[in-house]
């Protein structure tokens, strides 16, 4: 009963390590690929800074802020300006898509990078 | 024996003194060789019978090379450098992660940067300032120059398209562009070509029938009637007839005639013949359909009917036509009618596209 009820435990604890992470590999593939079918990758890079900030910048910047999604998710469907390096604004464009999942998908890959 | 701290002690120290200096050895023995290769003498290039030297800062060309001087400059570099850092103004955007391919273009013959002539983006794209410097009043950055496919912005005039690629593809099999079909029906040269991709589908002979069905599609069907040309099996593609970038000839057929296009593979029928069957040396379509037809061969209506367009009267032609064609045939005492040759006037008159015999007037031998 003992040895039953202690390798319950252990197999519970491996799945909270391990599923969080299959989850999160399967968002980071869609998000990519909405990334690259509305042309985020142009501005930003996933690795360097280009006209935009890198995503790996992003994700720093609002590190630990409770309304980093909300921001960003308004940011991406707003049409909000961005400041470009040169000095010019310019309205953010807007993604091609309403699907609030897949957005949010997006945003968490994002803030997670 | 009795292992003591002392002797495991000493032994770690003396082996790793051991092991310290064998490296310093190796790379005091390293060093020296490269110092050696370092200060060996070489020869000051020479400059070539042009004039121009073959170093820059960063290249140095090994003494002994013979290769071309390809204009490198030492302020600027060699081609293949000038051109990747004109192209970083666009691919520092527009690179790997782009949604269309861009840096594909480096595979085709486009992209060969070591060539002067090779364009670079803005040689076909244009200058594109004002995409680059972007617009703060504008909804969106404006579009370059020149946009060849639509996509974030919409397509440019075919004209101003077309003209990118004429500053190079002038002439030759493209003397007749201005003016034909294609051209006046607001089709550039992107709208068929591949450029940023290695796989030019118009290019290769089997894929090139698909490009040109995207549009023909009436011809598409014809080439899965009972009889056609080959098309579908692989072994002729339309520009074995046809040439899209235009033509003297009608139909953007390849030749100045229908006849002179047919004969360049169906030249047994260019005659001359004794006695000609004039529909056939005036124009082949006047029986035939060359892209595909249920009447085998690629005939547009059957005999006797197609016959009987020209050839009225109970036998067709009254009159024989040539010296020795008269007579009677087939045993008949009359002009024999058509039902009574089974509808089937090829049966005798098989000799249809003319014929050498001098017996042959009536083109059936």
């Amino acid at each position: 009963m003992k040895v039953i009820f202690k390798c319950i435990c252990a197999i519970s604890c491996l799945a909270v390590l391990v599923l969080p992470e299959i989850s999160q590999a399967m968002d980071a593939e869609a998000a990519k690929i909405l990334a690259k079918h509305n042309n985020c990758l142009l501005c930003h890079g996933t690795d360097r800074e280009k006209v935009g900030p890198a995503f790996h910048q992003i994700a720093a910047k609002y590190k630990g802020n409770a309304q980093a999604e909300a921001k960003l998710i308004n940011h991406l469907t707003s049409g909000e300006p961005a400041k470009f390096p040169d000095g010019h604004t310019q309205p953010h464009m807007i993604i091609n898509t309403t699907d609030k999942a897949e957005l949010k998908n997006l945003v968490d890959w994002i803030l997670s990078l | 024996m009795k292992f003591s701290l002392r002797t495991l002690l000493l032994s770690v120290c003396l082996t790793g003194a051991s092991l310290y200096s064998a490296g310093s050895m190796a790379e005091a023995t390293a060093a020296m060789q490269g110092e050696a290769l370092a200060t060996s003498s070489v020869p000051a290039v020479q400059p070539d019978a042009g004039g121009a030297s073959v170093t820059s800062p960063d290249l140095k060309m090994p003494a002994a090379s013979k290769l071309p001087d390809m204009g490198e400059t030492p302020a600027l570099g060699s081609p293949a450098q000038i051109r990747t850092k004109r192209d970083t103004v666009c691919t520092r955007c527009h690179d790997e992660n782009s949604a269309t391919p861009v840096l594909s273009l480096y595979q085709t013959a486009h992209g060969v940067k070591a060539d002067p002539r090779t364009p670079a983006c803005q040689s076909c794209h244009g200058e594109s300032l004002k995409h680059l410097a972007g617009d703060s009043g504008a909804s969106k950055r404006p579009a370059p120059d020149v946009v060849f496919k639509k996509g974030a912005y919409p397509a440019s005039d075919a004209h101003l398209r077309s003209e990118q690629c004429e500053t190079c593809h002038k002439g030759g099999n493209r003397t007749h562009w201005l003016g034909s079909q294609h051209e006046s029906n607001q089709i550039a040269c992107n709208d068929c070509h591949t450029n940023h991709s290695p796989v030019d589908k118009v290019r290769d002979r089997k894929l090139q029938p698909g490009v040109c069905f995207t549009c023909h599609k009436e011809q598409q069907a014809d080439t899965h009637k009972i009889s056609t040309h080959p098309i579908d099996a692989g072994k002729m593609a339309c520009s074995d007839c046809h040439n899209p970038h235009g033509s003297a000839g009608p139909k953007l057929l390849k030749k100045n005639t229908v006849v002179e296009t047919c004969y360049t593979c169906h030249a047994e029928k260019r005659g001359p013949f004794l006695f000609e069957h004039q529909p056939v040396t005036e124009d082949c379509t006047n029986c035939h359909t060359p892209h595909g037809s249920n009447i085998s061969p690629l005939l547009k209506t059957r005999p006797p009917f197609m016959c009987q367009e020209c050839h009225d009267g109970t036998h067709a032609s009254g009159t024989p036509v040539g010296p020795n064609a008269g007579g009677n045939q087939a045993g008949l005492t009359s002009n024999p009618s058509a039902n009574n040759v089974g509808a089937g006037c090829l049966n005798c008159h098989r000799q249809i596209h003319g014929s050498n015999s001098p017996a042959g007037g009536y083109l059936q031998r």
